[in-house]
């Protein structure tokens, strides 16, 4: 026992240092992905607010924590019974800030596009409402989402033949499809990264596919048509002009 | 009840928390008066409580969801929305999608609704009665509290329940 005492006494602090760092580091990390504009690709800016105030919290927490622990300051500690020990939850907590503040989020691509089903047909719901439809709006102005949520109110795909399109999204090549067909898609995030869901549809493509890459992010002007595929008849945009553009500065749709 | 994690601890000790198995000794030990606290003292014992919550539940959502991350990325929704149309199947497709994304109960309906057209009524009653409650970020919370015969008990009863229920909207009302 003599012999680990100054041992064990050099070292009873780090927990509480482990704690004062995992704090900040989280508080760190959820600012850090508002100001970098990162925080878009993981949850609905409804919830801006709140992650940037819990950011504050934190830091705040941690910060006076560590000056009790500069200033020496000891008051009456809870203990209480855990299923691990506290420094291992505070190690699992900072490790998983680290591992967040080394990698950098990155918008979901086609893969995760096919495997959350973007080639079956599931309607499109958001949080959003639209209170009306306008006719005679200008098609050229509707989103890719704007088009899927009108097909899905009314599904006949000729009632749309002709009309002029020009929307934004990300080429994904879909196993279902023809060659000369890509299926130009966009997610749609509800509330977290873990609802988020595909919306596309299939471009005809005035030549191969291979020669618009996987993941790129195209603007597709032209005008719609219908296509049958598998006996099925479908929506498409008769693309005229495929112009490869940046990634946007948020990938996502409300 | 043998379900709780039972005994007796005496805590405020130097180190560790003792455990104790007479109740008698409690009931004494907590007749004795506490002394009126300052303020500051309160404050940081608030700071401590946060802290300490912090870090347990903190750390113990972040394992959960490397359980659920794993899972989700292990096996493709497709797979599991594959496993039938029929009454029953359909049913159990959903529950098995509900328990593996684990998304909150806030936005299931959302989601729930996209499946709306292709899957029977009761399957979507079962996706959202069965997912927020089968929650594997939960899981570790629970096992803090409960014994794992307990929350096995509590998982069990939740899945046969909801298959029970939504089976019968299935062939019977809708």
């Amino acid at each position: 026992m003599t012999i680990n005492r100054p041992r064990s006494k050099r070292f009873a602090r780090l927990p509480d240092w482990i704690d004062i760092l995992a704090l900040g580091a989280w508080g760190i990390l959820f600012l850090r992905y508002w100001l970098t504009g990162k925080l878009g690709l993981l949850i609905h800016p409804n919830y801006y607010g709140l992650t940037v105030a819990a950011a504050v919290v934190l830091l705040v927490i941690a910060g006076v924590r560590g000056w009790q622990q500069v200033r020496r300051i000891r008051g009456p500690r809870l203990q209480h019974m855990t299923f691990f020990t506290p420094g291992a939850m505070s190690s699992v907590l900072l490790g998983a800030a680290i591992l967040g503040l080394v990698i950098v989020p990155r918008p979901f691509a086609s893969q995760t596009a096919i495997q959350r089903g973007l080639e079956q047909n599931i309607a499109v719901v958001t949080r959003s409402r639209p209170q009306a439809f306008r006719v005679n709006e200008s098609t050229e102005s509707r989103s890719l989402i704007d088009w899927v949520r009108a097909l899905d109110a009314y599904p006949e795909p000729d009632a749309y033949t002709g009309q002029r399109v020009n929307v934004q999204g990300f080429a994904v090549h879909s196993s279902a499809l023809p060659d000369q067909y890509l299926t130009l898609t966009r997610f749609v995030i509800t509330c977290c990264a873990a609802d988020v869901y595909p919306v596309g549809l299939p471009v005809k493509l005035p030549k191969s596919r291979r020669a618009y890459p996987v993941d790129q992010w195209f603007t597709v002007q032209g005008k719609m048509g219908t296509a049958a595929f598998k006996g099925k008849r479908q929506l498409v945009i008769e693309a005229t002009k495929l112009t490869p553009i940046p990634e946007p500065e948020n990938p996502y749709n409300y | 009840m043998d379900l709780l994690k039972s005994g007796t601890f005496l805590l405020g000790q130097p180190g560790k928390p003792i455990r104790m198995d007479a109740p008698e000794f409690q009931i004494n030990f907590m007749n004795r008066p506490q002394p009126q606290q300052s303020m500051k003292a309160r404050l940081n014992l608030l700071l401590d409580n946060t802290v300490q919550e912090l870090r347990e539940l903190g750390g113990i959502l972040v394992l959960g969801s490397f359980i659920a991350a794993v899972i989700q990325v292990a096996v493709p929704r497709e797979i599991i929305l594959n496993l039938g149309q029929g009454p029953l199947s359909s049913i159990v497709a959903m529950m098995a999608l509900g328990g593996v994304i684990s998304i909150c109960s806030t936005v299931d309906s959302f989601f729930a609704l996209s499946f709306a057209s292709t899957f029977t009524s009761g399957a979507i009653l079962a996706f959202l009665v069965f997912g927020p409650m089968f929650d594997l970020k939960g899981l570790g919370l629970l096992l803090t509290v409960f014994k794992p015969r307990a929350v096995f008990y509590m998982f069990a009863l939740i899945t046969q329940l909801t298959l029970l229920f939504t089976l019968i909207i299935n062939l019977w009302i809708s």
